[in-house]
Parts: structure tokens; sequence; C-alpha cells
């Protein structure tokens, strides 16, 4: 049966990709150019970035024993977003060489400024509420310093950074794609060691210790993992929301399981499916001129209100 | 001593009888020959000033009415002014009145020299009643955002603070917010010049419109960029569209709105190799970006142009600031751009070739 539900989800996964791959806003057209350098990298780039945003909102799910934790929680989004718009908005205000280092390594840069933070305090034994507390202050300070920002600058800067805040699974080039798909491969790769640690790590942490488990490398590697894979999503596709809270509720509720032997991949296949979806409708509604985030808010929202719905006998 | 009273019923007899001034008829009335967004009502003494559902008296200094009026007044010629757009700065200067800017918000953006100068106070933004108070200009002149501009409005007035609000940007036409140099002028009193100065704008801006309605040919563009993987462009009805269209350009991916258009790179493939010329809406200042994005190779042309033309040291661009208020020079550019071989004596002012 779960096998069953495991092809289900890949078949979605097969339809949604070749559903972008032959049509798009220009219709079923088959064109080579438009095939190669729009069309392939927006359904890798999809399929890839809801997986990625899916699993990382799961382990931060796990590591913080919070339903509602996601992958914007520990401030890493917002610290790219905030290096971001010192390049978007700050150009005239700083030394021509930052402007020329661009978006790109900016980007990379805020996250794992962030991310050095976190480790920072992990490293000094800070518990993993108080962790939490620290990346909720770390994205209040980057949003005023973003606000800031936005006072201080021209309206042409500020809508070129909220542009980029709305988020699009269409910015990378085919040229781009196969350092977008290393690094993407590259934060997936400790996913495959993982499911056995978070199913004793779900349990508590006392529960792991008694297992054996080496709880602060656990705690390390989740850390790095999400840091390195939402830094990741952000650099190329700016902040995209919702997948990563969304995804792991509907992987739990479909195969009616905790066991992260399958909730994990079922987890990256839902974020998938749900990327190519909301491309997909973004395809069917050109004229409409809507954005990835808007519509995964749009669904995403109702989606967890009737999966909490759901869920409300269990937690009484 | 039995007609105490007699002053008390003149004076009430006199307040019943003192009509309200919007009431009153008009001397004669000026509405603009292309705005449809204010207007003047002439009256002995002061004249009434309709700006959407706000009216504004203006009158001279140390006139009294001779009817009543609960409108905010202003008096005028305001001699120190404050402004917050680029786009109204030209007005001043075409009217020779520049030293009377007082304070401005965002001083770096101001691109003229007539301007940058003179020593003018810089506001914040948004507007700080505190800082208007303390520098007490005749006139401050904003714009309005959103609804609640309307209630800072009242809340200055309140204050005694002189402010009015302008909306050239909300106008569908780029000679329609040329034609806000007469709003502006009003508050010096020289509504003749602007009006004067207008005519001769719209005479030339239509000589060189009527020399293209007879050109067959008319060039394909595409105007816009790629920001966050779609393709961004000028609504069909925009005064940009306008402008392209007067100037003997046909505009591509054309839509029927005057807002900015999101549309697919698919949609630009299927016409990337028609295109004549290509309008870059940005701050790109050679082709290397281009060269550096693969999506851009499928532009077939060579005749790229953008706006950065007029560019200060601080990175005011004068296209935002002059361009607007003078459709005639700019429909000039780009009928240079379109059809060099007819205007060969214009110098591009704010485009160039990249």
């Amino acid at each position: 049966m779960r096998n069953f539900k495991f092809i289900i989800l890949i078949i979605l996964v097969i339809i949604a990709s070749l559903f972008l791959l032959s049509y798009g806003e220009a219709g079923l057209l088959f064109n080579q150019t438009i095939f190669w350098q729009l069309r392939l990298p927006k359904v890798v780039v999809a399929l890839l970035s809801g997986g990625i945003l899916a699993t990382a909102g799961l382990l931060m799910q796990v590591f913080f024993q919070n339903p509602l934790a996601g992958p914007d929680i520990l401030g890493v989004s917002a610290g790219s977003s905030l290096f971001v718009a010192l390049w978007v908005m700050g150009a005239s205000f700083f030394p021509s060489f930052l402007y020329k280092i661009g978006a790109t390594v900016l980007s990379l840069f805020g996250a794992f400024s962030v991310f050095g933070i976190l480790l920072f305090f992990l490293y000094k034994k800070f518990s993993r509420f108080s962790l939490l507390i620290v990346g909720l202050l770390i994205s209040t300070f980057a949003s005023s310093c973003i606000s800031f920002l936005m006072n201080i600058s021209t309206n042409l800067q500020v809508k070129n950074y909220l542009i980029w805040t709305l988020g699009s699974f269409r910015n990378v080039t085919i040229e781009e794609l196969p350092y977008f798909i290393l690094m993407g491969v590259i934060s997936l790769i400790p996913l495959l060691f993982l499911p056995k640690s978070l199913n004793l790590f779900q349990l508590g942490e006392n529960y792991a210790k008694s297992m054996g488990a080496n709880v602060t490398n656990i705690k390390n590697v989740l850390i790095t993992v999400c840091a390195f894979s939402i830094s990741t999503v952000t650099l190329f596709c700016g902040p995209v929301g919702f997948i990563g809270i969304i995804a792991p509720h509907l992987a739990r509720f479909y195969l009616k399981s905790s066991n992260m032997n399958y909730v994990l991949p079922a987890t990256f296949l839902f974020g998938s499916v749900i990327a190519l979806l909301a491309e997909s409708l973004l395809v069917l509604t050109p004229s409409w001129s809507l954005s990835v985030n808007t519509i995964l808010g749009f669904f995403g929202a109702p989606v967890v209100i009737i999966y909490l719905y759901h869920q409300r006998n269990l937690h009484q | 001593m039995q007609n105490w009273y007699y002053p008390f019923i003149f004076l009430y007899s006199s307040l019943l009888l003192a009509s309200d001034c919007q009431s009153i008829k008009p001397e004669h009335t000026y509405s603009p020959m292309v705005s449809k967004s204010f207007s003047i009502d002439y009256y002995k003494g002061y004249r009434i000033l309709h700006r959407g559902l706000d009216q504004i008296i203006l009158k001279s200094k140390n006139t009294e009415l001779s009817c009543e009026s609960k409108l905010f007044q202003i008096e005028t010629p305001v001699r120190k002014i404050v402004l917050t757009s680029t786009t109204q700065l030209p007005a001043l200067e075409l009217l020779s009145l520049e030293d009377s800017l007082l304070g401005f918000q965002g001083k770096k953006y101001i691109y003229s020299n007539h301007f940058i100068k003179n020593k003018i106070t810089n506001i914040s933004h948004p507007l700080v009643a505190e800082e208007l108070l303390k520098i007490k200009p005749d006139l401050v002149m904003t714009y309005e955002l959103n609804s609640q501009s309307n209630e800072l409005i009242s809340k200055f007035r309140k204050l005694k603070i002189p402010i009015v609000l302008n909306d050239d940007f909300l106008e569908k036409s780029s000679l329609a917010r040329a034609e806000w140099l007469v709003y502006i002028a009003s508050f010096y009193n020289k509504e003749e010049l602007a009006i004067k100065i207008f005519n001769d704008i719209l005479l030339r801006y239509n000589l060189i419109k009527n020399k293209l309605e007879t050109i067959k040919k008319r060039r394909k563009v595409l105007i816009g960029d790629i920001q966050n993987g779609k393709w961004v462009t000028c609504g069909g009805e925009s005064d940009l569209a306008k402008l392209i269209n007067d100037a003997g350009g046909e505009l591509l991916l054309s839509s029927k709105s005057s807002s900015t258009q999101r549309r697919s790179l698919e949609d630009l493939y299927l016409i990337a190799s028609v295109p004549d010329i290509w309008l870059t809406q940005n701050n790109w200042t050679n082709l290397s970006f281009i060269k550096s994005d693969s999506r851009y190779k499928n532009i077939k042309t060579s005749n790229i142009y953008n706006n950065q033309n007029r560019i200060s040291a601080d990175g005011a661009n004068d296209y935002w600031e002059m361009g607007m208020s003078r459709p005639d020079l700019l429909l000039e550019d780009y009928a240079t751009m379109f059809f060099p071989e007819i205007f060969i004596q214009h110098k591009l002012l704010w485009y160039k070739k990249l």
C-alpha cells in the first residue's frame, strides 16, 4: 500500500513535469529554444526547489518539535533577503566593488552569516527553543534593516527588491542550471543518512540519548543541512514560502505515519508536486501576473487550516 | 439704550447675507486642454483651484474675502515652496522660479544644476510636520500615494501648514502630465505664462506627430527587460505606449492596460526576431548585462537604447525630471531613434544607444 502511494506521488511529479515541459504561455508549441532555455530549467528548478524546501521544513519541524516551523523560522531566508536588499537598494551608499559582487554572492553570504551565528549559539549550548527565538530575532532585525533601506531608496530600487521577494522558479538560466543542480544535490546527500537519527530525535532528546544517539551531532547536521539548502533555494529563486510548512503535514497525513524512512522522501515529493502545480497555475493564468508566493499563500493557508481541523482529535 | 441689540441684528443679518464663495458664479473658468484632473475658477479678488474633490481658495496676501468659505486658503504668490517629486521641479525652471525652492524630498535625486547650486533643505520622507513648521514654507506640494494621504493633508492643514496634492503622475498621457505646469503656476499667479509655455509644447508635439503620421512602415518597438523570470513591459495604454505610437512606433507585446505588464518569456521568444528597436527600462550603461544572460541573446536587434543619457554624479536622472515636463522633446527623442534618417538634426537628450 505504501509503495502504491509513493508510485502515485511519483506519477504526479512526472505528469506535472511533462505538462510544464510541453505546455507554456506560448501554448502547446515545441520550439527548441523555448524548451531548452525556458521550460527545462523551470521544471528542474521547481522540482528540486520544492523538494528541498519541503525537506528543510520537515527537518525544522523535527528539530524544534513545532508543527509550524519552516525554512523562514531560523532567519536564514531573512539573512539572505537582507543582503540582497543591500545589493538592490543600498548600491548608491556603498563602495562600487560591493555592487559588482552581485546578489548571488551576497545572498549566500547573508544566509551563511546567519548560519554562523546559529552555529555559534549551538556551540554555546543554547536550547533549541532559545535558538528559535534567536532565529525570529534575526528575522525581525533583518526586516527592520530592509524597511530602513526601503525608506531611503528610490522607487525603482524598492520595486526591484519587491519583485525579487515574490519568488520565482524562472530565474535560473540554462547556464546556471548545473550549478543549481550541484548545490541542490549536495544539500540533499546528508538526508540519505538522517532518517534513523530523526526517528530517534522526534521522540525526544533524552530518548535519543538513551538509545545511544549523538544528539549534538544530529543537531549540527540538521542546522547545517537546513541553512545550506534554504540558502541555495533563496539564492536562485528568492524567498519561497509555505512549501516548507505544508509539504511535511501533507506527507504525514497521506502516509498516516511518522516514520522518517517514508515521511522524508514523501515530503520531498510533495514539495516537488506543490511547486510544479503552482508553476502550472502560473502557466495557465498568464494574464493575471501572479507570482509563486501569491499562489502558495492563496492555497497553502487553507490547506494547513483543513489539515489542523482534521488533526483536532489527535491533539485533544 | 433700547436698541442695544441692533448691532447684533446687523451682524447676524450680514453673516446670513454674506454668500458662500463656492456658490458665486465665477467670472471665468480655466479648464486644461488635455488634463481632466484640475481646473481653476476665477472670481473677483480670489480663485478656486479644483483638484478632484479638493478645492482651495487662492487669494492675494492681506486680501479679505467678501464671501464666506470653509475651504482651505493659500496666499499667493508663494515665495518659498517645498516640493516632493522631481516631476514637479521643471515647472519652476520653465517659469524661472528656481530660487523659490526652499526644500525638497530627496535632494540627491535632483538633476538640474539650477536647483543644485541653491541652498535647499532636504525634507524627510514621509513628511514631518515639525520639520515643515520650522522652515515655514508658503506652500508644500506632495503627491497622493494612498487613501491615507488625504488624512495627512487635513492633519497638516489643521497645523496651518499650507499643503496641496499634485496628481500629475496619475495622468494617462505625457501631455496631460505636462499641463500640470499650469496648476503649479497658479500658486505663483503665473497661469498666463504657463498656458503659453504649454501651448508651445503642445504645438511642437503635434507638429512632430503629424510629420510621422504619413510614415508607412512603423518601427516595431520592444520595451522592457527580464525581472524575476518574466518580461516586464509597459501597458499598451500607458503614456509611454502613446508616445511610441505618436513617434511612429508599434509597441510589441502590447496590452489593453495602462499599468506595467509582466509577460511570459515564451511570449517574448515568439516575437524575439521581430523588434527593430529595443528600449530597456533599467540603468544599464553598456551591453555587458545582456551578454551575461543567455535569455537576452534571442532578441535580434542591435538597436538597443535606454534613458540613462543625462545622469548626475549622484545618480539623478533628468528623464524623470525635465523629460516628464517636455513631452515634445521626449517625442523627438523617440522619433529620432525610430527614424534617424528624418530627424538628422536632433541629438538625443535622454536616450542613448547601448
